[in-house]
């Protein structure tokens, strides 16, 4: 029976033409996006890569100079995009796509790609998730508003329950049209999906498929939970146009109004300070030290360290270049402020991050966005996973440079020169893009609204047509 | 008879409960929003007024350290001497350019939250003096912010929808739509008298809500030109809901069902406010994509390398074709800051052609935005409106041009300070030129926004022409 009830509403459906051009407008903004995006990924790939090759050629031709000069010249680092940023551009269009390394600075990230575009794209990006995050819940409300409501007010509900088919039947066959019919138009985007990734993961394996199928699982359970609310709606209310005009306004509430409110509460619950007070901040710390240990006295106790270790008394008679040497402590007395700082600003961003999570108990949309950024590697977090390797590698850079000087300069100081051969010896940014599980780590609370809102609208809808009135 | 109609309208209007859920609703997202502009436009003041107060801190400073080594001390070192014009126009003195806040701040974020509203203008190049941005949490720049101008834009269509969507076909499924014409009435003034009642209803609301949240959000009427911007803010708002209610009143006229009529009139919306939009940034995108600034950087780098080898050289040629600039004697091939700004020099001159190119293709894409907003009536009242709270593109756009201008008049004033290596003195502060923003004037604003807003209406005119004519052919059974 359910089947057969599955089928006459799939055929229903895909006889409806508002479904139609309802569905083939749905299906050719998502191949759209789809394809779009592919192309825009794979041209910003191959820039970076080129990139990173001629920045790392540049590095090795910046001539002879002192390799503490070198630190100065500095190299950039550019963040590569998630390779499942196709799919969801998440926030790659607000972040910066390179930062500049250098000694005695973590700097901030340089150039948002939005800073480059057309004033349009803050109406939103048209990306695959965002068809699928917006308009297929709005599909789903079109297509089964009426499923109860309509057969009630045309008078087939009570035919068709006269007949002694079970309500609860009849509310599963109902599921299953709506989900075989938006089937039809996924099953095409999945297909050119999988192909498209396929082609992206091929030549690495850091977890791609493990993100897609998460992703897939991702966008079931929120869209179910889009299919589980309309039929509760439908099965109680008085109407059909009240039932369509109620699921409208929760469409609204649920992918309009609560991601911007969502983010008006964050920033004014966790405010981001501006770059002024950072820097400021930063600044004053520096020069403040640390439980009252500024950078003389760090510097001191470091010398006295040394000059034990060597049995001497005086840098002078180090058989080390105390120049590459201090350098090296001025770079460890600097990082505990960027440290803390960098540390407490991106902690921030995070709690925002997180409370908007949290709203998605309340708007699934924040959820599935949430979850979806991530799963992508184009969430702010990913984001900071790469700054926080960059800033590493600098530190790594900086004191192989800084040691080459106390190690080989001996007394000669600045005039101590190196070349190529040093340049070339100097270590590679190896970027490791983090795994599957590490995306999931930070999104607990979107994973357990993502599963409680089918749950519950399943609940309702289950309950909603068990007590079906004809 | 027409005022009759309109009265029984408002009668079933107050009997519904639709109103007063909506009223409620509209006035607390309303106010919601202000109170969000409001957080958001005196965190900008604060922070201008941060930067002002650090500004004047440093010169204050640097005046102060100016008359000590004129009193006879020394500068705390080589790398930090106040009397090197190099020094005083990179770090000492460096100026900030401050975008000041309309008077409508609070009421549009617009891109005040992405564009920078200050720079700092220094000696460097003016890809660098440019590339600097406000900190900011990414997600929060991509989902936008809850303001008046979001209420407005998208979510004030919902409400003349909502209250509008079954404005015949109700009296149709209900039975008294052909009662009604049983009078001395046609249905052309019947349902003209219905739409005129729901706009009143709806704009006496919508103008009284958004002088209340104009107050909360803390606008100060009494600035100049405040008031007659919001008069304008609402002017926009105003004609911009009379296209959704023509719109409402076309589908309506087709005689569907309400349901029916519900559902296109969702589609309409979805297309116009959210569908259109992103298309057109995909399309203008793909037609004219910029190039990564990654490019920008590596060939900054390569001309940077290319430039620094051929220093002295390039320092000869700059005084060659300078020579007013030239320092008595013997130019010191040396010398690291005259070197150093020649090679920047150099620099800019080889990326011009890039930096043109970047340039070129924003162009490009925003001349495609001007196209195509002509197909979204949701576009143009979000521009009007930005533009009335200073928030739009365009005056950040004016503003980076005139940031751009006071760049060039301080390397002007400082370059030959450097070249001929004057030592500067506390009284030359005093000469150091300062910004202060020219705005680009009212005229063409007004000229902006009223173009939007005569757009809009004819559109609704066309939707209004068309529901006439359908509405005789309205199939009154069946």
């Amino acid at each position: 029976m359910v089947m057969r009830i599955a089928r006459k509403e799939l055929l229903e459906m895909t006889r409806d033409g508002r479904f139609r051009v309802a569905g083939g407008v749905v299906l050719l903004l998502l191949l759209t996006a789809l394809g779009l995006g592919w192309s825009r990924h794979a041209d910003v790939t191959a820039a970076h890569e080129t990139a990173v090759a001629q920045e790392r050629e540049i590095w090795e031709a910046q001539g002879e100079k002192s390799p503490h000069s070198a630190t100065h010249y500095g190299v950039y680092a550019f963040k590569p995009t998630g390779r499942l940023a196709f799919f969801d551009t998440g926030t790659e269009a607000y972040t910066g796509v390179t930062v500049w390394l250098e000694s005695h600075k973590q700097n901030q990230f340089l150039y948002r790609p939005a800073r480059d575009g057309n004033t349009l794209q803050r109406f939103g990006e048209l990306t695959a998730a965002t068809v699928l995050q917006l308009l297929m819940p709005l599909l789903i409300i079109l297509l089964a508003f009426a499923a109860f409501a309509g057969e009630r007010e045309s008078g087939t509900l009570r035919q068709v329950l006269s007949l002694g088919v079970r309500r609860r039947d009849l509310a599963v066959g109902k599921a299953l049209g709506v989900a075989s019919a938006l089937a039809l138009l996924l099953v095409p985007a999945v297909l050119l999906g999988a192909a498209a990734l396929t082609a992206a993961t091929a030549d690495s394996e850091s977890g791609g498929l493990m993100r897609t199928l998460l992703l897939a699982g991702a966008y079931l359970l929120y869209l179910g939970a889009f299919v589980g609310v309309t039929l509760a709606v439908s099965a109680r209310a008085p109407s059909a146009r009240f039932a369509l005009v109620g699921l409208l306004g929760f469409w609204v509430f649920v992918c309009l109004a609560a991601p911007r409110a969502a983010t008006d509460l964050a920033k004014a619950y966790y405010p981001t300070p501006s770059a002024q007070e950072f820097a400021a901040a930063l600044a004053e710390d520096k020069e403040a030290g640390i439980d009252g240990v500024d950078y003389e006295d760090f510097l001191e106790a470091r010398k006295q360290e040394l000059l034990a270790e060597y049995g001497v008394d005086e840098v002078e008679a180090l058989p080390i270049n105390y120049g590459g040497w201090r350098f090296e402590v001025s770079e460890a007395y600097g990082n505990q402020f960027f440290d803390v700082h960098y540390s407490r600003l991106w902690d921030q961003f995070e709690a925002q991050d997180r409370f908007r999570q949290k709203i998605g108990f309340a708007a699934p949309l924040l959820a599935v966005r949430s979850l979806s950024m991530s799963l992508a590697g184009s969430d702010f977090a990913h984001f900071r996973w790469f700054a926080e390797q960059a800033e590493q590698y600098r530190r790594r850079l900086v004191a192989f440079l800084n040691n080459d000087m106390r190690d080989n300069a001996g007394a000669a100081a600045f005039s101590y020169r190196q070349d190529r051969q040093l340049w070339s010896q100097a270590p590679v940014f190896d970027y490791d893009a983090p795994d599957a599980l590490w995306a999931m780590s930070g999104q607990s609370e979107a994973v357990a609204a993502l599963v409680l809102w089918p749950v519950l609208s399943a609940f309702l809808a289950w309950g909603a047509a068990a007590r079906l009135k004809p | 008879m027409l005022f009759r109609v309109m009265r029984n309208e408002w009668r079933g209007l107050a009997a519904d409960r639709t109103l007063w859920a909506v009223t409620i609703l509209l006035a607390a997202v309303m106010l919601f929003a202000a109170s969000n502009g409001a957080r958001w436009s005196a965190l900008q003041q604060e922070r201008h007024g941060e930067l002002v107060a650090e500004e004047s801190g440093r010169l204050e400073e640097t005046r102060a350290e100016l008359l000590r080594i004129a009193g006879g001390g020394s500068p705390r070192s080589r790398f930090n001497d106040p009397r090197n014009p190099a020094q005083i126009g990179q770090s000492f003195a460096a100026g900030y350019a401050l975008l000041p806040l309309a008077p409508l701040a609070p009421l549009s974020v617009g891109q005040s939250d992405l564009l920078p509203a200050h720079y700092k203008i220094t000696l460097e190049s003016r890809e660098a003096l440019f590339s600097g941005d406000e900190l900011e949490n990414p997600t929060n720049l991509l989902a936008g912010s809850f303001d008046v101008a979001f209420v407005i834009v998208f979510l004030y269509p919902l409400v003349i929808l909502a209250l509008g969507y079954n404005l015949l076909s109700g009296e149709k499924e209900s039975g008294t739509l052909v009662l009604t014409l049983a009078q001395p009435i046609s249905l052309t003034r019947f349902a003209a008298a219905k739409i005129l009642a729901h706009v009143v209803v709806v704009l006496g609301l919508t103008a009284a809500l958004m002088l209340a949240a104009a107050v909360a959000a803390g606008v100060d009427l009494g600035a100049p030109g405040a008031f007659s911007s919001l008069a304008s803010y609402f002017g926009v708002t105003a004609v911009y809901g009379l296209f959704w209610f023509s719109l409402a009143l076309l589908v309506n006229a087709f005689g569907r069902a309400s349901a029916a009529n519900a559902a296109t009139l969702a589609g309409a919306w979805l297309t116009l406010a959210l569908i259109i939009p992103s298309a057109t940034a995909l399309i203008a995108a793909t037609l004219y994509p910029v190039p990564s600034r990654v490019e920008m950087i590596q060939a900054v780098r390569v001309a940077g390398r290319e430039a620094s080898e051929r220093g002295s050289q390039l320092l000869d040629a700059y005084f060659a074709d300078h020579p007013e600039l030239a320092p008595e004697g013997e130019v010191d091939p040396g010398d690291y800051y005259s070197r150093r700004f020649v090679v920047e020099d150099e620099v800019s001159r080889q990326i011009a052609p890039l930096t043109e190119r970047f340039e070129a293709q924003i162009r490009g894409q925003q001349s495609v935005v001007e196209k195509f907003r002509y197909l979204s009536p949701a576009v143009l009242a979000q521009q009007a409106l930005n533009d009335l709270s200073g928030t739009g593109y365009a005056r950040f756009d004016h503003f980076r041009g005139e940031v751009g201008r006071y760049a060039d008049e301080w390397k002007a004033h400082f370059l030959p300070q450097v070249f001929r290596k004057t030592v500067f003195t506390a009284e030359a502060l005093g000469d150091v030129p300062r910004f202060s923003y020219r705005s680009e004037g009212a005229g063409a604003i007004a000229g902006r926004v009223g173009g939007a807003a005569l757009m809009i209406l004819l559109s609704a005119a066309l939707l209004l022409g068309a529901a006439t004519s359908a509405l005789r052919r309205y199939p009154l059974t069946g």
